[in-house]
């Protein structure tokens, strides 16, 4: 491997949404701000992690990426195979044919994600006789290897989707994506919606995949024992905004922001023995629409002062390749996992 | 995914192994087949609306008279059952009725008929009658059942003109079950693009149609279709008549039809599998024809199904107001005209059969709207 | 087994032998089949599987509210010394809208859900409902009643009570709506919690709030807890005894602390090894169990984790209906690969 090679820059991203308005009639509701001045740089062949609670905007994120969805600003710098740094997003015409398949998504539910009206060969099949001129017999060939790769048996490809298991049917959805050879892969809460023991077939397919194709991964998740398992680095974000990024093992094992804390510490470990003083956060995660002031964080912080509910912590860069934006990043003494097994 | 070598049932969601099989490979339509196959009340439905239109397609050769036939010697006769037994008590197999003779009801002075037994007129298939077109295509003068002359049969009586009502509600049903299609044929397919045009551009258009639809709606039917059908020029033939009829129901139902198309195309448009698509590089309208269109024909085709219906019923309202198909064209509604008289009710009671037909054909329309409305989503348990 | 459980503390709830079957349009499936356990005073037993591995269904007829295509045999015997009639009574013979069943129903035996909006009517105050409960099942006094429930939503957590007493569901957010079931189901004192997936909808910190809840009130009230859950996580912090389900029966059933330290189905097995452990860091690549869950519609006799299993026996494990082996004396396992060890002792 020589030097780590970008394939994605995420540069300040916004994304508002049309708020609702609750009592004015004719006033125009404010907007909510799902997606702060997101800014990230993707190095080929690594999974990323987006991590974070329930309406924190990783999902958003992801199809933003995708273009599943616009935002309101912000660039996505693409690099493409042979050098080139092209903005994704204002890709048009036949440039974005060529380079948009490149970019790919597997979404979190794999019953709403794959048309019930489309047998499997045609579902997975769509998106290569959408961006490629081949013959039947080509599209045949390219199919039944896909399918075959991805663990599908060949023969059922005539099937429709309602035939198949919540796992199977995650597998079809990524025979979809990867048709396309594409470099990089969105994985939106790809496992989530599934049963454990399914849960790590599929983990174990996209890394065989990756190592395979050299395919890099975003991969938005809630679980961090999955992320833990699955990825390089890890984003953390909380209300739009990422507030720690860092490498996988120095997140898990430093983590400089106390709400990556607070996230490690509240997963229930499969482990009786496993005590551990338990972070718990007081109250609810903060209404988007109306964020606290300074670091959105703090109401629930243990650690905050005067400062935290003042002032916006920018994400900076607190130790090698590990950002975060919290104000005391440095003093605080923050518990990871890793340490914690080590003793 | 390996074969499970002992019961390889992980798959089916659905059905019994054999069943099971050919569901995993069925398409949409074969699974909604499915599901409407069992479905009792529609599949009937079903089969009484074929047989209703399949009448009303062979009307004039199913009807013993023309539409213009009448004879003033019979008003307003009750029905004529159909008769096996004569007076002295002979069966005979092929049935048969009597010829009416007028009397006068020596108390209340009125007209009444009443068999007369000498003369009998055995009820036979394929008697020459009236000439008219059969299908449109070639004159012939056979009619699929009838008396020969000069004996007269009729089946459900007669109205006050001396017409025959089955003859005319026979007649009547062409126009009376193919408004309503037609109407909503033109209706489902000004709905389909005006829904589909504010569903999928969203915006301002999509506001500026939801307004009419709105204002359209919030007219009352009743003053709305009088102003319409004032507008009508009298003395018109009649299929330029029926031809404006068809047009005022469709600018009154579209309507409904584009507020689902709308729905639907919002709902699917936001489906992942359909953004899938749209980040696969797959097309719009390739997107639209593949997954939109599909994913809402079949609630199209409930939204039609259960539309026709209130067409019926309105057709029929505006008919029976004088408002829609008049003289000498006829329609089950024209024909309920008769019944607006009460006194009329009291003595000739079988001048309300044609409502009896309005209400099992809606009732039907309703039952074949409910099998398919199950049937429209297969995929949901 | 009924001797040595009889050396012990009397159960207060007794599933013997439950099935539940219901009739499809190809066959009979076994939702349930034969599955046994006891609920002991101040214990959570936990009921781990995937889904449609029948653990819902399970909890759920405890206090008959499954739907009526269910077909339920076996008994349910509640055990409580609280009141006379509820001596040995076997739920099961109770009709299911019955008014023996409905006054057992949430004052002896409450229930949370994974959605707690089902759980409350959109059209009223969640002090309404709360009433509502605790004036049927504990006091007719409208005052007593309101204090007892300002009460119980101050025990869960919930801050400003007065104010959120008259708030409706929607105004609640998820978390607060679970923890508002909670104080809605503990506000009759119940002594048995049964608890369907009670934090799968929610995010991992309010998750940790709402289980450790539970923990505290149950040291504070003394009930038994049946936790239905997927998550061996969760299992592992809240519950004594843990019973694993595969295909409608237990095939597994230990202490917490036994069955971490010691699985012996290779269903347990392949859980605990297809799980990632936060601190595993990156791995190369999980252990999963192959295939999927098959749905168990009129099954042959044979062990429904056969076509999965990596210890299968052809020709025993196919062939026969699995038998409980006691491995010891609170450790019983269904699989064939312990069953000979110990060869008079299986049922």
């Amino acid at each position: 491997m020589t030097k780590p090679k970008p394939i994605l820059d995420i540069v300040n991203m916004n994304k508002d949404f049309q708020g609702k308005s609750k009592t004015k009639l004719f006033k125009k509701p404010a907007p909510v701000r799902v997606l702060n001045d997101i800014s990230f740089e993707l190095i080929e062949g690594e999974t990323l992690s987006i991590v974070g609670e329930s309406g924190c905007g990783k999902t958003t994120l992801g199809r933003c990426i995708v273009r599943g969805m616009s935002p309101s600003s912000g660039q996505v710098l693409y690099h493409t195979e042979d050098g080139q740094e092209i903005d994704f997003l204002k890709l048009k015409g036949k440039g974005s044919k060529t380079y948009r398949r490149e970019i790919q998504m597997i979404f979190q539910d794999p019953y709403s994600s794959l048309s019930p009206r489309m047998s499997v060969f045609d579902i997975i099949s769509e998106p290569l006789i959408a961006n490629f001129k081949l013959s039947k017999a080509e599209v045949e060939e390219k199919v039944t290897q896909i399918a075959a790769k991805t663990g599908l048996n060949v023969s059922y490809l005539r099937r429709y989707p309602h035939a198949f298991s919540g796992g199977q049917r995650q597998r079809i959805a990524i025979a979809r994506a990867l048709i396309t050879q594409p470099r990089l892969i969105v994985c939106d809460e790809a496992v989530s919606a599934l049963d454990v023991s399914i849960q790590a077939q599929i983990i174990n397919l996209l890394k065989d995949l990756q190592e395979q194709f050299k395919i890099t991964y975003i991969f938005i998740s809630h679980d961090l024992s999955i992320v833990q398992n699955i990825s390089d680095r890890v984003a953390v974000m909380h209300l739009g905004r990422i507030v720690e990024l860092a490498t996988s093992e120095s997140l898990f094992g430093q983590p400089k922001h106390p709400y990556t804390e607070a996230l490690m510490s509240a997963v229930p470990q499969p482990d009786p023995d496993y005590k551990k003083s338990r972070i718990i956060l007081e109250g609810e995660v903060p209404n988007p629409a109306n964020p606290p002031s300074g670091c959105h964080f703090h109401p629930r912080c243990a650690y905050r002062t005067e400062k935290c509910v003042k002032e916006v912590p920018e994400l900076r860069e607190v130790g090698y390749n590990h950002f975060t934006a919290c104000h005391y990043a440095e003093e605080l003494k923050l518990k990871g996992v890793n340490s914690e097994l080590a003793n | 995914m390996r074969t499970l070598p002992a019961f390889k049932r992980q798959t089916s969601e659905t059905t019994s192994p054999k069943v099971e099989k050919d569901a995993n490979y069925s398409s949409q339509w074969q699974l909604m087949y499915l599901r409407f196959k069992k479905h009792k009340l529609a599949r009937i439905s079903l089969f009484i609306l074929s047989f209703l239109y399949i009448i009303a397609l062979l009307a004039q050769f199913i009807a013993p008279y023309g539409l213009q036939s009448y004879d003033s010697k019979y008003v307003n006769v009750p029905p004529m059952g159909l008769r096996f037994v004569d007076a002295d008590g002979k069966f005979h197999i092929r049935p048969f009725v009597y010829e009416l003779k007028s009397e006068r009801d020596p108390e209340t002075m009125r007209k009444v008929f009443v068999p007369d037994t000498e003369k009998r007129h055995n009820l036979k298939f394929f008697v020459k009658g009236e000439e008219y077109k059969f299908l449109g295509t070639f004159k012939t003068s056979i009619h699929l059942i009838g008396v020969n002359e000069p004996g007269r049969v009729f089946l459900l009586g007669t109205d006050g003109m001396g017409r025959d009502l089955f003859s005319r509600i026979v007649l009547g049903s062409q126009i009376s079950l193919s408004i309503p299609l037609v109407g909503v044929g033109i209706s489902f397919v000004i709905g389909l693009i005006i829904g589909g045009i504010s569903g999928y551009f969203g915006g301002w258009l999509d506001s500026f149609i939801q307004r009419i639809i709105e204002i359209i709606r919030s007219f009352p039917t009743l003053p709305l279709w009088m102003a319409l059908s004032a507008a009508i020029p009298p003395r018109i033939p009649v299929v330029t008549m029926y031809l404006y009829i068809v047009i005022i129901f469709a600018f009154i139902g579209w309507t409904d039809l584009a507020r689902v198309v709308r729905g639907k195309f919002i709902s699917l448009k936001n489906e992942d599998y359909v953004v899938a698509a749209k980040i696969a590089g797959v097309s719009d309208t390739k997107i639209i024809i593949k997954h939109l269109l599909p994913g809402f024909i079949s609630y199209l085709v409930v939204a039609t199904t259960l539309a026709i219906p209130g067409m019926i019923l309105a057709e029929t309202a505006m008919s029976f107001l004088g408002l829609g198909i008049r003289s000498p064209a006829t329609s089950w509604g024209v024909l309920l005209q008769e019944a607006q008289k009460i006194e009329n009710v009291a003595l000739y009671p079988w001048k309300l059969f044609p409502l009896g037909i309005v209400v099992l054909t809606v009732l039907t329309y309703n039952f074949l709207g409910d099998g398919l409305r199950d049937a429209a989503d297969p995929y949901k348990k | 087994m009924t001797t040595q459980a009889a050396q012990k503390e009397q159960p207060l709830l007794s599933v013997q032998n439950l099935s539940i079957k219901i009739k499809m349009d190809n066959g009979t499936m076994n939702a349930v089949d034969g599955v046994d356990f006891e609920i002991y005073k101040g214990k959570t037993l936990g009921l781990v599987g995937e889904s449609g591995c029948g653990k819902s269904l399970t909890s759920r007829s405890i206090i008959s509210i499954n739907p009526k295509e269910c077909e339920t045999t076996g008994e349910i015997v509640y055990n409580s010394d609280s009141e006379a009639w509820l001596n040995q009574l076997n739920l099961l013979s109770l009709k299911p809208a019955g008014k023996q069943i409905r006054s057992i129903r949430g004052r002896k035996i409450a229930m949370i859900f994974q959605e707690p909006m089902t759980a409350f009517s959109p059209m009223y105050t969640i002090g309404n409902q709360m009433m509502e409960a605790i004036r049927i099942h504990r006091t007719r006094n409208k005052k007593e009643a309101k204090k007892i429930a300002l009460e119980m939503l101050a025990k869960v957590g919930i801050s400003d009570q007065e104010k959120r007493f008259d708030q409706y569901p929607h105004e609640f957010s998820g978390g607060m709506r679970q923890r508002a079931m909670i104080s809605m189901a503990l506000s009759c004192n119940p002594e048995i919690l049964i608890a369907d997936e009670p934090t799968t909808a929610l995010d991992v910190t309010i998750q940790a709030q709402v289980l450790e809840l539970m923990k505290k009130l149950q040291s504070e009230f003394g009930m038994a807890i049946l936790l239905v859950t997927h998550d061996l996580g969760i299992i592992a912090q809240m519950c004594d005894e843990v019973a694993v389900m595969y295909l409608g029966k237990i095939v597994e059933q230990a202490p917490v602390k036994e069955i971490f330290a010691n699985p012996k189905h290779p269903y347990t097995k392949g859980l605990m090894k297809s799980m990632p452990r936060l601190g595993g860091g990156k791995t190369k690549r999980l252990d999963s169990i192959e295939g999927s869950v098959p749905i168990p519609i009129d099954m042959p006799p044979m062990c429904g984790f056969y076509d999965r299993c990596k210890d299968r026996i052809e020709g025993v494990c196919n062939m026969n209906t699995v038998p409980k082996t006691r491995i010891s004396d609170q450790h019983s396992v269904r699989c064939f690969l312990y069953s000979d060890q110990r060869e008079g002792e299986s049922q």
